[in-house]
């Protein structure tokens, strides 16, 4: 018992000595960041209406816009999953500990779009008074569809396999889609409603860059970035005809 | 020739009465059955055989996908009960070995449906939901069979008199009963797809289907010319008009349905049309096979009485 205070502040130390040695590579990435743009005419965002379910359609008595085309009047696009493709090598990365969190909320998946990593736990939950089923699309992880008839369930599920992307539908209200990032890694980015995105605390490197879209497709990009030092990267996504 | 009994006769009239009445069911099933297809609402019920480990989820009659998917399972457990109905009058009242077994073969179909039914919904396997398409309509086939043989006028093509349908009657409605089978087994491929099929115009999946509905249409008009100049009875000759009838409509609701789903976005509640076109496409598809393989029956008991009058028939001498 004698030895146990000494043993605590070694330990403490190992500890900040090991954090400052991690936070310290953190700190030292780099950043990647832009923009997605579309170039044309923002197509106009069509009203889904939710008569198909009363409940939905009380939560949304006007309908609710679309959100599979989110352009601003800059051109950003919103939605657009920017991701690193190519450059990383045989790096692994340690898989996060807190969950992703996905929602069914006003009759829509929140967010359309985002990524986890792989095996990390997605905890899915069901804001809504009215039942709803997860219905996940994976060619590479298995599927699943799991009912969700009760306001603020829980349920937690993994992708075992990266995979850009997979869809997320439910089956009782068909307009309701989501797609997921599954990746092996930690540099990825959703744009925001300006079309902007910052994949942060990125190790030095050439990379590839990737930016997907639902329905633009995907672009893809080289760009090299230092340690601390920041390197812009922008998409941008024609029109698609029929789209 | 044994007379028939007041007995034997009212059980006749029981169980063709059934059969009758568990086809036009059957019929009703495989149109829900569409609908779950045209709404894309198959999987809005998770679990299998309780529906959100209930025996009714919360709600299901407002909400649209689930009162679609549920209610295809309340109408199939129905018809499940009447086809186990009319197995055991069959089993039990039905003096022809050949009867008894079909009777059997529809009794072990809806079985097999519901279980392929349910293992599409836990496998999540899109194969399963296009094999559970193809099985009911083969289902309704042998509904039809047995409504057919069981009825009245079969007895009376069974007597001693008979009738024919005309000599190539019987390779023209085989091929015909063949040929509607194929091309429901491409429209439900086609169907599954959804937007994955599509555009079908450049589909070559589609192109078949087309050409296979050509040839079903002459098979059809031929059918009904070689009915029509034959000595058969009115309710047959009758028969070849409707078939001729559905196949109008067939032809109309397949043009409709072209029109109304080529371009359809998937991400939203499927419109009425959207819904309903295909649907009638598929039931119609159905009614087709029911009335070809009733005549393609009808066809190949006359010709087996004809081979049987031949070889009654003396050699003269010359």
């Amino acid at each position: 018992m004698r030895h146990f205070p000494a043993r605590t502040l070694a330990a403490v130390a190992g500890s900040a000595i090991a954090f400052t040695f991690v936070a310290g590579n953190a700190f030292a990435g780099a950043t990647i960041k832009g923009k997605a743009i579309f170039d044309g005419q923002p197509p106009e965002r069509r009203t889904i209406q939710m008569v198909a379910d009363p409940a939905c359609a009380k939560i949304n008595p006007n309908g609710r816009l679309g959100e599979v085309m989110m352009i601003n009047d800059d051109g950003g696009i919103q939605n657009v999953f920017v991701y690193i493709k190519d450059g990383l090598g045989d790096a692994t990365f340690e898989k996060p500990v807190e969950p992703a969190v996905f929602n069914q909320k006003g009759c829509m998946f929140t967010p359309r779009v985002m990524g986890v990593r792989v095996g990390q736990t997605l905890e899915i939950h069901n804001a809504d008074p009215t039942l709803h089923n997860v219905h996940s699309l994976p060619k590479r992880s298995r599927q699943f569809n799991s009912a969700m008839p009760l306001q603020n369930q829980v349920i937690k599920k993994r992708f075992t396999s990266p995979e850009i992307m997979v869809r997320i539908k439910c089956d009782v209200h068909p307009w309701m889609g989501a797609y997921i990032g599954v990746m092996s890694h930690p540099f990825f980015a959703v744009s925001g409603a300006d079309g902007s995105f910052e994949i942060n605390d990125v190790p030095p490197g050439t990379y590839t860059v990737a930016a997907w879209h639902e329905r633009l497709g995907t672009r893809e990009g080289t760009v090299t970035v230092s340690a601390d030092s920041s390197a812009d990267i922008n998409f941008t996504f024609e029109p698609v005809a029929g789209k | 020739m044994i007379a028939e009994t007041d007995t034997s006769r009212r059980n006749r009239r029981i169980i063709h009465r059934t059969a009758l009445t568990t086809a036009a069911f059957a019929l009703l099933l495989i149109a829900i059955g569409g609908l779950v297809t045209s709404r894309d609402a198959g999987l809005s019920v998770p679990d299998w055989p309780l529906a959100y480990g209930q025996l009714n989820p919360p709600h299901w009659w407002q909400i649209e996908n689930v009162r679609t998917e549920h209610g295809h399972r309340i109408v199939a457990f129905c018809v499940a009960c009447l086809t186990a109905w009319l197995g055991w009058i069959i089993y039990h009242k039905e003096p022809r070995p050949w009867v008894r077994r079909l009777g059997a073969a529809a009794a072990a179909l809806v079985l097999l449906q519901a279980l392929l039914g349910g293992l599409r919904v836990l496998a999540l396997s899109l194969d399963l939901a296009m094999i559970h398409g193809w099985l009911g309509q083969m289902y309704f086939a042998t509904l039809a069979a047995l409504a057919t043989v069981t009825s009245p006028l079969w007895m009376e093509s069974e007597s001693a008199a008979g009738f024919e349908l005309g000599k190539r009657s019987a390779g023209l409605t085989g091929l015909l009963s063949l040929f509607v089978v194929f091309q429901l087994v491409l429209g439900i491929i086609i169907r599954h797809l959804g937007g994955d099929a599509r555009p079908l115009l450049s589909n070559p999946v589609f192109h078949l289907h087309v050409a296979l509905a050509l040839s079903i249409c002459w098979l059809a008009l031929e059918t009904r010319s070689e009915v029509l100049a034959s000595t058969a009875p009115t309710p047959l000759r009758s028969r070849a008009n409707v078939l001729l009838a559905l196949l109008l409509l067939q032809m109309a609701l397949g043009l409709a349905s072209l029109a109304v789903t080529e371009y359809m976005v998937y991400d939203r509640q499927a419109t009425f049309l959207e819904s309903w076109l295909p649907t009638a496409h598929v039931a119609t598809g159905a009614a087709m096979l029911g009335v070809s393989i009733s005549l393609c029956l009808y066809a190949w008991q006359g010709q087996k009485k004809a081979r049987a009058d031949i070889g009654r028939t003396p050699v003269k001498a010359s």
